[in-house]
């Protein structure tokens, strides 16, 4: 297991060093001059100079690179270009919490209610019971999250007091005021992934209900209840929480088009700024902190499933 | 009128010769009275004083904010339907407001910033040598009490007002001022060419005298509210400074934090401010990418005002009961421009083909779609009707003509000519060049429209800048301004006098020149136009540029349109320019 | 929204009649076409198509099916322009703020995005299914350096690198496909790779090794063949995917072509503002036009995927 561990930890790194020599090469490939973009259309040739040798376009991409890979090593991540006032650590990170928070408040409310819809599609297979919650699910995957986000604005964020039009609460907010503040955009990703995590877990359900293990355990007369329990949820679980793993990075910084809609700082915004302004080391800094979350995600993900099946676990043993 | 000469004699002996020769146009009625407060104002004159002239004319009507005679009234308190809500203002209280979202790439410069977001939160700290006063106009209410010219226009003397300090309590000097137009002047800020490096004498520290290349009538609205970047900064600042780096200011407002990923600022109040300290306790300026979520965070009430909305996504607002609309007179527009200096082959240095696409626009049409009427058609050249020296006669309005077009691209052959029209995605924008595009198809044109995101617009395909855009080949005037792209639609705010309409976007070697129109009669006629600081040397200046401009037509010039702000009807006391200033000193909330 | 590996995992249960020879052969068609029959009798397939069908003739006689032109101004019967109308009459679905018919514009919109995603996709497929293929069979240090490769880029949600290269290299059309292609890559790869690494365990691909066959023949003819159902899923799932990532691209104002052209993810980036007073109609249409082809799709997709089991 430690072996494992170590392998996946070093292969992660190799694939972020990969992601890092990607995106330092953008600056240099982009056509036009982002130094220029930077600095303005008024700027005087010195600025000019000064904010290429701060993108460090006036070395080669062979000494970028180096210069790159030395301070990611030493974790110095610089400043922003376009805000010269901040560190790229200190937007990410605050990025990143606000990101955390509407993830882990989302998945809070869309894990039970999607498990719990999946895995009673399964038992009730075939009934309209399993239809519905099935094509209900297909349906609200299929429309965009903008789409949603922008229905929920003008249904429930306008008329109702409740519901707020700006996710972002005022600083020094309490907890539940904090929630209040990021149900709409929590509920529009409880909307589109519902139908997903779903079907995912009914497939499991189904997978481990025909199993021969499950068989067994009701020849044994064993309750429903007990054999569900013991038996068929932890390892119809196990899609799911490898989706999960999976979709992780994707929810922590592809929303966004929700960001932008409810005008929530979280990492996808801070990205998508970043391109806007080609403030590149704060898109180092955020694709970066995207992909550890998937690494990270996606290793976890598969320890969980090694401690909640046995032949997994075997499989892990002997390398991935 | 009937006039008390004897008054009149006695007032007119005050005043200077470019003060007289105002107060003659008036009392010969060769201008009107709302156009003789603009420009008093401009030169000079003091609210009392112009009183007297007014008296002296048998014009028995109280003094100061002008009649209404086109436009909305004073400055811009236009209240809807609903009104301000009763209740008495309390002390103290926070106010939440909407804005535009800053330019990452500026930040928070006074000097080189250039959106209305920005300029909205740098003027809450810093503030203007001559401020805003009534109608779309400048008033002496800024760090200046008064000013005057010189008897020819090329020296205008400043006088500050007492007991303004910096946020150290070190006191406001005229060395400041002098400062802060030498930096000006160093990047252009629209003084290039008006002023030189080194020019303005501070003979106390309360009065400052700023020489002039050449006579300007209008040198005060370059150093106003109306010029956004000539914000006052202390002598010992430096060109490229942030408000975050270095908090400062005379202002009502002391910066308190800034958050760059959501452009989100907040101010406290200054206790030490001249003008008595704010009402509010806190003001708290929250950026917004998307117009429309700023738009629904209003109508949530989730803020307490909102900068600016366009008229269509903003009908909400502007039918709620509730809410304040704030529409200052303004001359804002949209300009299409035609690069005239494309290298050779280019379909737009051909004037009849921008003749014919100027006659193919439907201006009406612009005006009810984009605007809901909240606008008024133009005529191709940047000069507001209501400005005093508008010249009614000087070439009708020009009409849509699809024959007439198809016959001028005939004749310039460029029948079913295509090109591609960029413009940025600032509000109005698009939707402008969705119009023009059909449009333009009728008369036969191939117009393909390219949106780009405003932050990468500028720059990209407006004005590449200076020596490192790339130039025409015809290697003809570039410089400043760069190349830009054939055809395109940039945004211009409110400007009280058209100045920098002409001298940043159509003089030779302006900084703002899309069209890299370089027409020495233009330059000729502008000179002439700043120089005149007479009335009638401006009307006959601004006459012949208006037929120059209706002809050459290096940029169409549809309308001009109302800018909307608002508040909820609980606030009062907020005052607002079309150029995103918002004032909040003498705001206040309502129980 | 990538395939994961319990999708991949139904491949692996085996075939049973593998090991017969010329038997084998008359079974697998007759096998083939009992699938196709039971394919062409779900509703669920008939309606994915009829869907597509109809999208598809949108995009290519939309003279056709619209009433009014792409960017005209609607006029009443007296000759009055509408702007923002409700659906009535002169206009179905009413028409939006610039005075264009909601209906034709939905209809015209069909063709941009019919013509980049299926692009997209296939060309993603292709080549992803060949590295797939390619790195499941021969393995070695190849695949090891691949793997990482298409990792990395997995490791970014597709949007964001979307984002990043159209923002560098502008949003041509051929940027706009090419990234998407692109992207679709490693998932294809991913899922093949899977499949061919099962399939490669088998009898028949050791008896191929054994005849002689060289690497390039076993995968083409022995493999492929047989893994043909999985790619064909991959392809109808990544269609629905490449159209979601348009219209998000649309949205956020990255799309190439003229800006005034019909496109569902841009109408309702330009109308959404306008819900909040009520005017629901120029955003809602699009997208449910944009949720009816993922719809349809995803139908085809998954009762292609019953069929094939």
């Amino acid at each position: 297991m430690g072996r494992f561990i170590v392998r996946r930890l070093l292969l992660s790194i190799l694939t972020l060093a990969i992601i890092l020599v990607l995106v330092t090469l953008i600056p240099n490939i982009a056509p036009g001059d982002p130094a220029r973009k930077i600095a303005g259309g008024t700027a005087s040739p010195e600025r000019l100079q000064a904010v290429t040798e701060s993108l460090g376009l006036d070395k080669s991409v062979g000494e970028q690179l180096v210069d790159v890979a030395s301070d990611t090593a030493q974790f110095d991540f610089g400043m922003s270009f376009t805000r010269p006032t901040e560190t790229v650590t200190g937007l990410v990170t605050t990025s990143l919490w606000n990101s955390t928070k509407l993830v882990v408040f989302s998945l809070f409310l869309v894990l039970p209610l999607s498990i719990a819809g999946g895995v009673y599609a399964a038992y009730k297979r075939d009934t309209w019971i399993d239809r519905l919650i099935v094509n209900v699910g297909v349906a609200l995957a299929s429309v965009p999250e903008f789409v949603v986000g922008v229905l929920f604005l003008a249904l429930l964020a306008v008329p109702i007091s409740f519901f707020k039009v700006v996710a972002s609460p005022p600083p020094g907010a309490g907890i539940f005021t904090q929630l209040q503040y990021m149900l709409l955009p929590a509920l529009t990703v409880v909307t589109v992934y519902f139908g997903y995590i779903a079907r995912i877990t009914r497939a499991g359900t189904i997978t481990a209900l025909s199993a021969d293990y499950t068989r067994t355990a009701f020849m044994k007369g064993l309750s429903t209840g007990k054999v569900f329990r013991k038996h068929v949820l932890r390892n119809s679980l196990l899609p799911t929480v490898a989706v999960v793993g999976t979709q992780l990075g994707y929810l922590f910084g592809g929303m966004v088009g929700l960001e932008l809609i409810y005008n929530y700082p979280g990492l996808g915004r801070l990205i998508f700024d970043a391109v806007d302004s080609a403030d590149y080391p704060t898109l180092r800094g955020g694709v970066l902190s995207v992909a550890i979350i998937y690494m990270l995600a996606t290793l976890g993900a598969d320890l969980l499933i090694a401690w909640m099946n046995p032949r997994a676990r075997l499989s892990i043993s002997e390398g991935s | 009128m009937k006039i008390n000469w004897r008054l009149l004699d006695k007032v007119r002996r005050r005043a200077n010769p470019i003060q007289v020769d105002l107060i003659d146009a008036y009392a010969q009625n060769r201008i009107s009275r709302r156009s003789f407060l603009r420009r008093g104002v401009i030169v000079g004159l003091s609210a009392p004083f112009m009183g007297s002239v007014l008296a002296a004319c048998g014009d028995g009507e109280s003094e100061g904010s002008g009649g209404n005679d086109t436009g909305s009234g004073d400055n811009g308190t236009d209240t809807t339907a609903g009104g301000s809500g009763g209740g008495e203002p309390v002390a103290g209280g926070d106010l939440r407001v909407g804005i535009q979202f800053g330019d990452a790439n500026s930040g928070l410069d006074p000097l080189n910033m250039l959106d209305l977001g920005t300029y909205n939160v740098l003027s809450q700290s810093f503030e203007y040598l001559v401020g805003l006063g009534t109608d779309g106009n400048i008033g002496p209410r800024g760090l200046a009490e008064s000013w005057t010219p010189n008897d020819d226009g090329s020296a205008w003397t400043f006088t500050l007002r007492e007991g303004v300090t910096w946020q150290d309590g070190s006191p406001l000097t005229s060395a400041d001022v002098a400062a802060t137009i030498d930096r000006m002047v160093e990047v252009g800020a629209g003084l290039a060419g008006v002023v030189s490096e080194g020019a303005v004498e501070t003979p106390d520290d309360r009065t400052a005298v700023i020489n002039l290349d050449s006579p300007n009538g209008n040198l005060p609205v370059l150093v106003s509210i109306f010029n956004p970047q000539s914000l006052v900064t202390p002598a010992d600042y430096s060109n490229g400074t942030t408000l975050d780096e270095r908090p400062e200011g005379t202002g009502p407002w002391l910066f308190e934090s800034h958050d760059a990923t959501s452009f989100t600022t907040v101010f406290k109040a200054n206790e030490n401010y001249w003008g008595g300290r704010p009402n509010l306790d806190t003001v708290t300026l929250i950026g917004f990418e998307d117009s429309g979520t700023r738009i629904s965070a209003m109508q949530a009430r989730e803020l307490d005002a909102i900068q600016e909305f366009g008229a269509v996504d903003g009908s909400s607002l502007l039918n709620d009961e509730n809410m304040v609309i704030l529409s200052p007179p303004a001359a804002n527009h949209r300009q299409l421009w035609f690069n005239t200096q494309v290298p050779s082959g280019g379909p737009f240095t051909d004037p009849r083909v921008r003749q014919a696409v100027a006659y193919c626009l439907d201006r009406q049409q612009m005006v009810d779609t984009l605007f809901e009427g909240r606008a008024i058609v133009a005529n191709d050249h940047p000069v507001h009707p209501s400005l005093p020296f508008f010249d009614e006669g000087a070439t009708p309005q020009r009409e849509r003509d699809i024959e007439k077009a198809k016959q001028l691209l005939a004749e310039a052959g460029q029948e079913g000519l295509t090109a591609t029209l960029e413009t940025g995605d600032i509000i109005y924008s698009a939707d402008m060049a969705a119009i023009v595009e059909q449009n333009c198809a009728e008369a036969g044109m191939n117009i393909t429209v390219s949106v780009t995101a405003n932050s990468d617009f500028y720059g990209e395909y407006w004005c590449t800048g200076a020596s490192w855009g790339a130039q025409p080949e015809t290697g003809g005037p570039g410089v400043p301004c760069g190349a830009s792209a054939p055809i395109g639609i940039v945004d211009y705010g409110h400007r009280p006098t058209p100045d920098i309409y002409f001298g940043r976007a159509l003089q030779t070697d302006g900084d703002w020149n899309s069209s890299n129109y370089a027409s020495a009669e233009f330059d000729q006629l502008f000179t002439e136009y700043q120089g005149a600081v007479d009335v009638d040397g401006q009307k006959a200046a601004v006459g012949k540029i208006q037929q120059l401009l209706h002809d050459d037509c290096p940029a169409a010039y549809p309308f001009f349109f109302d800018y909307l702000g608002g508040h909820d009807a609980s606030v009062s006391g907020i005052e607002n320019t079309a150029l995103g200033h918002m004032l909040f000193q003498n705001a206040s909330k309502t129980a | 929204m990538t395939t994961t590996d319990a999708e991949s995992k139904k491949v692996d249960s085996p075939k049973e009649d593998q090991d017969n020879g010329d038997v084998n052969l008359a079974t697998v068609d007759q096998v083939r076409r009992e699938q196709r029959q039971m394919l062409f009798r779900s509703p669920a397939f008939i309606i994915g198509v009829a869907i597509i069908v109809f999208w598809i003739l949108s995009a290519i006689f939309p003279d056709l099916l619209a009433i009014w032109g792409e960017k005209e101004s609607v006029v009443d019967a007296s000759g009055e322009s509408l702007r923002r109308t409700s659906p009535d009459g002169t206009a179905w679905l009413g028409t939006d703020r610039l005075g264009r018919d909601v209906y034709s514009r939905v209809i015209y919109g069909a063709r941009s995005i019919l013509l980049q995603a299926p692009t997209a996709t296939i060309l993603g497929a292709i080549v992803g299914t060949l590295v797939g293929m390619t790195t499941g069979y021969f393995r070695g240090w190849v695949d090891e350096i691949a793997s990482r490769v298409l990792e990395a880029i997995l490791s970014v949600p597709m949007i964001l690198l979307a984002i990043v290269i159209i923002f560098t290299f502008g949003a041509t059309d051929i940027v706009v496909i090419g990234v998407i292609a692109f992207l679709f890559v490693p998932p294809v790869a991913r899922t093949v790779r899977a499949a061919t690494l099962s399939e490669a365990q088998l009898d028949y691909v050791t008896a191929a090794k054994m005849r002689g066959e060289n690497g390039l023949f076993v995968i083409t003819r022995e493999i492929f063949p047989n893994i043909v159902g999985v790619v064909i899923v991959e392809l109808t799932v990544r269609l629905g995917y490449a159209v979601f990532t348009l219209a998000t691209l649309a949205f956020l104002g990255l799309t190439s072509g003229n800006a005034t052209d019909a496109d569902w993810g841009v109408d309702v980036a330009q109308n959404y503002n306008q819900i909040g007073s009520g005017v629901w109609w120029p955003t809602i249409f699009p997208a449910l036009a944009i949720a009816s082809l993922v719809i349809a799709i995803n139908l085809v997709a998954d009762s292609i995927e019953q069929a094939t089991k």
